[in-house]
């Protein structure tokens, strides 16, 4: 959307075009044919002439996801020692961890969006949660209902003595709290790492 | 993932050449960007 001719030049024998901006811009910096989706893309062409023939589809066959899903499982066995020597399971890794949508623009430094437990489990409905993440989303819940517990009793002690403004004020900080926490949350899963 | 997770797999899957990570690279590519 932000291409300009500036962007596109020649070198040597081949056209460069450079993408100022992409997606989300995760990682911008990433050198190596291996990242350019257009070279991917031709080398599916040529691989695959067949889904240049009129009224086929770009990818034959059935269930292509379901193929994707299991060559990448595959693939990730097999580069089991380079992904754990980046601290990475390989068991935990899936389909969707490379994927990037609207539940991460949500989970990035917000304070006052979803929880990231309530994104992978409501929002995504498939993202997987690690062990450390199970840990957070039990922590949520618990520390949750405690402070709601322990903020109504207090305000239910003292009914009788505060006014209606202090209550208002009580609540409020019940508010303020959970978004605390939740942020909190979301920084410890975003130190670990979110896959 | 991170980062260096997804350039291991990319750079694996371009080099591998087997027809059928040829599909997977491109696909990995498309969900990444």
């Amino acid at each position: 959307m932000n291409a300009k001719m500036i962007h596109i030049e020649f070198e040597d024998d081949h056209l460069k075009f450079i993408f100022e901006q992409e997606k989300g811009k995760q990682h911008g910096d990433m050198h190596g044919p291996w990242h350019c989706l257009v070279l991917a893309f031709a080398r599916y062409i040529f691989a695959f002439p067949e889904c240049l023939q009129e009224g086929m589809p770009l990818f034959s066959g059935t269930n292509q996801y379901g193929r994707y899903s299991i060559r990448m499982h595959d693939l990730f066995s097999e580069l089991n020692d380079d992904l754990y020597d980046l601290g990475i399971n390989w068991e935990e890794l899936g389909t969707h961890s490379a994927r990037k949508g609207v539940g991460s623009m949500v989970a990035n430094a917000s304070t006052v969006g979803p929880p990231i437990v309530a994104l992978c489990l409501r929002v995504r409905a498939g993202w997987k949660l690690g062990g450390v993440k199970d840990s957070v989303k039990q922590a949520t819940q618990m520390s949750s209902a405690a402070l709601l517990f322990l903020v109504e009793r207090q305000v239910k002690t003292h009914s009788k003595t505060l006014g209606t403004r202090s209550r208002s004020r009580y609540y409020r900080q019940i508010m303020l709290c959970r978004s605390a926490y939740y942020y909190i949350c979301q920084l410890f899963i975003s130190v670990k790492d979110v896959r | 993932m991170k980062p260096q997770a997804y350039e291991v797999i990319a750079e694996h899957l371009f080099r591998s050449g087997e027809k059928r990570y040829i599909f997977n690279h491109l696909m990995f590519l498309l969900d990444w960007n």
